[in-house]
């Protein structure tokens, strides 16, 4: 745990042995309040933090840490109703002095920012072109086609091909990717001293985050700009940065160099965030395999061989499965079983196949996690297995029957044995309903509880995801994001079902209020040991739950077999490409991956 | 686009067939039907049979409003026997002088009415912000005739600057010829038009300064004034314009008030003198315009769109 440091870049101030610059960043005494209408709350109190030229330092914190407002001061874009005391300088100047030209002036060229959700950052009417030549046209005297042409630049730097026809662009008409690296563009334009990076790859795909982490730290490299990171993702930290600040409440409770706050954090709340965090298996490969399916990989795939039966293969790579439709074994009849599934959408002449032949089955009581960026047709097949999309081709069966053709009884009787769980809770509960008029209402719409019994069942609900029974009087605003997810939980269980279809439920959480969610579905799922096919992008969250895997891109699933091994020994390319891409909180074995990564980018690129 | 557009415009078609229909329907639907309107309550039932069978009226409704469509595509809107004239002549006339006093009140109103939304946006919860908003709400809950008869009294009668008619005559030559006529209809008809759209403009404004993008733009050292002007008074627009596509049949409520308290002969004054005269082949006529106005301009309202928001137009391709 000592060494690993080989590839970090000389003058890191981490121990005082040179002497090092001074600050470029520099916040004493910092506090923040706001007033609200239950009283005044401080967002941030008395913080003292340094940020050195060339540095990368990773703030991290839940939502409510106060890690936002520090970086925002950093540019004065507090909000108005905001009261500030203490100082925050920037090149010896103390920013919150500092009032509109001379505000102005600063913003985009000794400091600049990237925010979280690069589709709302970028004014969705201007072409990406002009958004990024207008910080040059603020802060110097070049004329609109040279500052233009400086834009087309900027592109190519990071890493957009065709910069020159992408500058004509708007920003709708860019990839995510894309988008946040025209915003890092933007950063970049007028060679600024300190980069103030907000979340920069939350909003991003795994595979696409390690790319935009890898151009930070070549323009950290290149340009010695010293970046303020802000992100959640402990795997990001260990990924990219030299120091970390750690903020709870308005507090920072500790700082240090990255290694040793991960690997040995001094603060009683990192240690329990880091826990918190689900940590994927270490990777046995490190160099990708040429080929996905290897013949060993066959053997491998087929764990439950046990049953005998060739045809009944529990895993649907290849095309046989569409001879288990049968159902030729003893076994229990599957919960849900896609055989050959293809979902196509759009009109004619602009089709676009989002499932392609895909086969998957989920058996009674079991966990199976479906694993892919956006745009992989992972939330499709959850759909389809819902019955709300109908495949342009193959079959699905829910229970037996296809989920599409339900009307009427059939479909009231299927959906009683089937519950949903879905990313947002604040979005998939009624604002106007009390929480236990939420979970109660399954038991409404199919007639099965009388109204005692359900006040009853609710309270019983409420406990097994350990929230209090007086919860049920409350409504969705007056919870917070984990215990409303904790209400879909008891809302989706109300009627005791079989199969539990789960898409991203915790993605939109806090790592440790996911953690306790998760917690309480695994309890849950002991108790009560219903099926679930559990959609997600998150590897490591997956790997907590399921005994299954199935990895999809593109449509299609790419790798299908036991849990562990998926994760472990990746046979497919792509699975091991997004296991490299996903970043681990430990920097040692990170360090690890995105060299295994680069590797598998080059290739790849190749 | 192109597309698109096609698109649109069939929608349109459809809308204005089904507004036919209405029409027609209606135009049955009068008491003892056309020809009671025609000759009036002393006509005997063998002289309304007369009628009915000489304008084929007895025959099948469907056929009657294949006729119907027929001669509405030759322009024939039918006769108004109170003015003894075609009431697509009576339209032809007419239109043009509405259009004219419309527009202008509709373009005053929106040169005034969106910078002072972007303003009040911009310093919101000023001085200037609460007085324009309170004079907003009091315009705009003042009846049009009232505010028409305050202006008259104010600038025609008690500092005589204007005229308190409109400028009279048959021919558009005639109206533009007196421009000073015009002022007071034309501001009369934009007062509420203000109203409205000081308010629209102002939220839109509101909700788009607490946009991502707005930070960002601050963020690159982008000045308020450039913040407002460059990214947030387009973006805002985008609501505005839909408004202002569905704001076509009230600025003909507007205008029916308008014309008649001004003796403006424009199609509002022609619809105020045929619905006191149970003239009912001219007000169906006039319906029928302003039921294709409101079409065509929500048409272009969702064109003129598209040409302002790159991502209704990619969606449109």
């Amino acid at each position: 745990m000592t060494n690993h440091r080989a590839d970090e870049p000389a003058g890191t101030p981490d121990e005082d042995t040179t002497p090092t610059p001074p600050p470029v960043l520099r916040y004493r005494s910092f506090s923040v309040t706001f007033s609200t209408e239950h009283g005044d709350v401080q967002a941030v109190r008395d913080l003292n933090l340094d940020l050195y030229p060339g540095e990368v330092l990773a703030l991290v914190g839940e939502s409510g840490s106060g890690k936002t407002v520090t970086s925002l001061a950093a540019l004065g874009l507090l909000p108005a109703s905001a009261r500030v005391t203490g100082s925050v300088e920037l090149n010896g100047r103390n920013v919150m002095e500092l009032r509109g030209e001379q505000l102005r002036r600063l913003r985009g060229d000794e400091v600049s920012m990237v925010f979280q959700e690069p589709m709302t950052a970028l004014n969705p009417l201007m072409r990406v072109g002009r958004q990024i030549a207008e910080v040059l046209t603020n802060h110097t005297r070049l004329a609109k086609d040279a500052a233009a042409a400086r834009a087309v630049e900027l592109l190519g730097q990071v890493d957009i091909p065709e910069p020159a026809r992408r500058a004509g662009q708007f920003p709708h008409e860019l990839s995510g990717g894309q988008r946040q690296r025209v915003m890092i563009a933007m950063a970049l334009a007028c060679d600024p001293d300190v980069i103030v990076a907000d979340e920069p790859t939350t909003a991003l795909d795994v595979t696409v985050q390690a790319g935009v982490l890898e151009l930070l730290r070549d323009l950290r490299r290149e340009h010695g700009v010293a970046i303020l990171m802000v992100t959640h993702n402990m795997g990001v930290v260990a990924d990219i940065a030299d120091r970390v600040a750690v903020m709870y409440r308005g507090d920072l409770v500790e700082t240090g160099p990255a290694r040793t706050v991960l690997l040995d954090p001094a603060h009683e709340y990192t240690r329990s965030l880091l826990g918190a965090v689900p940590v994927l298996p270490r990777l046995e490969v490190t160099a990708p395999s040429s080929r996905g399916a290897e013949p060993t990989a066959d053997a491998d795939t087929r764990v439950d061989g046990d049953s005998g039966a060739g045809g009944d293969t529990r895993i649907g790579t290849d095309a046989d499965v569409g001879a288990d439709a049968g159902v030729g074994t003893g076994a229990a009849a599957p919960a849900l079983e896609l055989a050959q599934v293809v979902v196509e959408f759009g009109a004619k002449g602009r089709r676009f196949t989002a499932v392609d032949e895909v086969s998957l089955r989920i058996d009674a009581g079991e966990f199976v996690g479906l694993v892919g960026e956006s745009g992989s047709g992972k939330s499709t097949i959850g759909r389809c297995a819902l019955g709300l999309v109908r495949p342009s081709a193959g079959t699905v069966r829910l229970f037996g029957a296809d989920p599409a053709s339900f009307r009427g009884r059939t479909a009231r009787a299927a959906r009683r044995r089937l519950g949903v769980i879905l990313q947002d809770p604040a979005a998939s509960l009624d604002p106007r309903m009390s929480v236990g008029d939420s979970i109660a209402e399954p038991m409404v719409v199919h007639r099965t509880h009388r109204r005692r019994q359900r006040a009853a069942r609710v309270a019983q609900l409420l406990e097994s995801v350990h929230l209090p029974a007086t919860t049920a009087s409350r409504y969705p605003h007056e919870l917070s994001g984990g215990q409303r997810q904790r209400v879909s939980l008891a809302r989706a269980l109300a009627l005791d079902p079989e199969l539990l279809i789960a898409d991203e439920p915790t993605s939109a959480l806090d790592v440790s209020v996911q953690a306790s969610v998760l917690a309480v579905l695994a309890e849950l799922q002991e108790r009560y040991s219903f099926g679930c096919l559990f959609i997600s992008h998150d590897l490591a969250v997956v790997d907590s739950l399921t005994d299954r895997i199935a990895v999809m891109h593109g449509g299609r699933i790419v790798e299908h077999g036991p849990t562990r091994r998926v994760l472990t020994k990746p046979q497919a390319e792509y699975t091991h490409r997004l296991l490299t891409a996903a970043p681990v909180p430990d920097p040692v074995e990170q360090h690890d991956r995105r060299q295994a990564w680069l590797a598998a980018h080059r290739t790849s690129a190749a | 686009m192109t597309r698109y557009l096609v698109r649109r415009v069939l929608q349109a078609v459809v809308v204005i067939l089904i507004v036919t229909v209405i029409v027609f329907v209606l135009l049955h639907a009068l008491p003892g039907g056309p020809a009671r309107g025609v000759l009036g309550q002393q006509a005997t039932p063998e002289q309304i049979a007369a009628f009915n069978a000489a304008q084929g009226l007895d025959q099948p409704i469907w056929v009657q409003y294949w006729h119907y469509l027929g001669r509405l595509f030759s322009g024939d809107l039918g006769t108004s026997y109170t003015l003894n004239a075609q009431v697509s002549d009576l339209l032809a006339a007419r239109l043009p002088k509405t259009l004219v006093l419309t527009l202008a009140s509709t373009l005053l109103a929106l040169v005034i009415a969106i910078p002072l939304g972007i303003r009040q946006a911009a310093r919101r919860n000023g001085a200037f912000d609460y007085a324009a908003t309170a004079l907003a709400i009091i315009v705009y809950s003042t009846p049009v005739f009232f505010l028409g008869l305050l202006l008259i009294m104010a600038f025609a009668q008690g500092i005589p600057l204007f005229p308190a008619q409109a400028p009279q005559g048959d021919s558009l030559g005639d109206i533009l010829g007196e421009p000073r006529g015009l002022v007071l209809p034309v501001v009369t008809g934009a007062l509420a038009t203000i109203a409205a759209f000081s308010r629209y403009m102002r939220s839109a404004t509101l909700d788009n300064l607490a946009e991502d993008y707005v930070r960002t733009a601050r963020a690159k050292g982008t000045g308020e004034r450039a913040v407002l002007l460059r990214h947030v008074t387009r973006n805002s627009l985008v609501p505005v314009i839909t408004m202002l596509g569905y704001f076509v049949p009230v600025m003909f409520g507007g205008s029916l008030v308008v014309e008649s308290m001004f003796n403006y002969p424009g199609i509002g004054f022609l619809f105020w003198n045929a619905a006191q005269t149970s003239d009912f082949p001219v007000l169906l006529g006039v319906v029928l315009v302003i039921a294709i106005a409101t079409v065509v301009g929500s048409l272009l309202a969702d064109v003129a769109q598209a040409l302002v928001d790159p991502r209704v137009r990619s969606v449109a391709l």
